[in-house]
């Protein structure tokens, strides 16, 4: 069995380049498609995402400690919205396995790629052997407690900086999604930047 | 450890002043601890040689694991009232397993405005290769004058 050479998120086409990316500000790829979390919040799950940074606060941690400053149950922290807490899951019944090869470095499809929407679409970018996100910007609003369900809405293009770095050549690309309680109440608007790019050498 | 101390408030607060530090040492433990429960299981988060082919030294931590480390910092300083309004952050190198990662930050700034009490921090962290994130983070606190009050605000203002 011949292994794949190693790269890690690759995606894009051959129909692109950069200035395909850089014409694409401002559109919103995500179809009016929302993406709604696969999970109601629990309790464990955010004591569980405490415990490797170690996270104290006692309004993540105590139901009675966040009610008690009013919170409607405990809190989700902060740094948890905008994936931990918005995305699906990775398997349901009826799914095809997720690991059909024992090859260690399989990667089983994670999720849709730096160059795939919400919806499907296809936002505009050249092919890249890797992708990784290199920032981020997080206005936090309503705060969402156990027992909240999110859902993501939009997800717009709103910026393109081509950049030769030293990991390789690509672009960094920030794509802004609101994120929404099930009362429709705004919970945070995250602006998320990626670099997606043909790494060059390893360092 | 639950946090329980004084709540700190707005008025305690000075420009210039130092946030505690924490250090975070990134063991491989402590990466499959953190892809486990943020549920980013993209390779390069828990396995070496797809972290290296990303040009980093290891596996390396996710944006969403790099900010667990400043909420780390930022909530041990100002919870359990205080409450985050904004962050924002740029990695500049990849925080990887082997790394000790600093988290530290700076009051830069602190005003009132549509009643409530804000502080800017200037945040960062390092390594032993350098400077791997920076960013600013607003911060609500409470007053002295009533330290149990959770500052609130809408997406209206």
């Amino acid at each position: 069995m011949t292994e794949e050479k190693i790269t890690s998120n690759r995606g894009g086409s051959p129909k692109y380049t950069w200035d395909d990316t850089v014409a694409a500000i401002g559109r919103d790829f995500s179809g009016g498609v929302e993406s709604v979390a696969d999970e109601v919040i629990e309790y464990t799950a955010i004591t569980r995402y405490c415990e490797p940074w170690e996270i104290g606060n006692s309004i993540y941690w105590s139901e009675q400690a966040a009610k008690g400053l009013g919170y409607r149950g405990a809190v989700v922290p902060w740094s948890a919205l905008r994936l931990t807490f918005s995305s699906g899951g990775h398997w349901r019944p009826g799914h095809e396995t997720r690991f059909p090869t024992p090859q260690r470095n399989a990667t089983a499809d994670s999720g849709r790629g730096h160059s795939i929407s919400v919806s499907g679409e296809e936002v505009p970018m050249p092919l890249y052997t890797n992708s990784i996100n290199s920032g981020m910007e997080i206005e936090l609003f309503e705060p969402a407690c156990v027992g909240d369900r999110l859902t993501v809405r939009g997800d717009k293009l709103v910026n393109v900086i081509p950049k030769q770095t030293r990991v390789g050549f690509g672009a960094f690309h920030t794509r802004q999604r609101g994120i929404y309680n099930q009362r429709n109440e705004l919970v945070a608007l995250v602006r998320s930047t990626s670099y997606s790019y043909n790494a060059e050498k390893k360092g | 450890m639950i946090t329980t101390k004084k709540q700190l408030c707005w008025e305690d607060v000075w420009d210039g002043q130092d946030v505690p530090s924490v250090t975070l040492n990134l063991t491989i433990q402590r990466m499959v601890m953190s892809a486990g429960s943020n549920r980013d299981f993209a390779t390069h988060h828990h396995n070496t040689e797809m972290g290296q082919a990303d040009g980093a030294p290891d596996m390396h931590a996710n944006a969403d694991s790099c900010l667990a480390m400043w909420e780390r910092v930022i909530t041990d300083w100002s919870s359990p009232v205080g409450r985050l309004k904004k962050v924002n952050f740029r990695i500049t190198t990849f925080n990887a397993a082997g790394d000790a990662v600093t988290v530290s930050g700076k009051v830069a700034k602190k005003w009132q405005e549509k009643g409530l009490n804000l502080v800017e921090l200037d945040m960062k962290s390092e390594h032993a290769r350098g400077v791997s994130m920076q960013g600013t983070a607003v911060v609500a606190l409470p007053s002295t004058s009533n330290p149990n009050k959770v500052p609130k605000w809408t997406a209206e203002g």
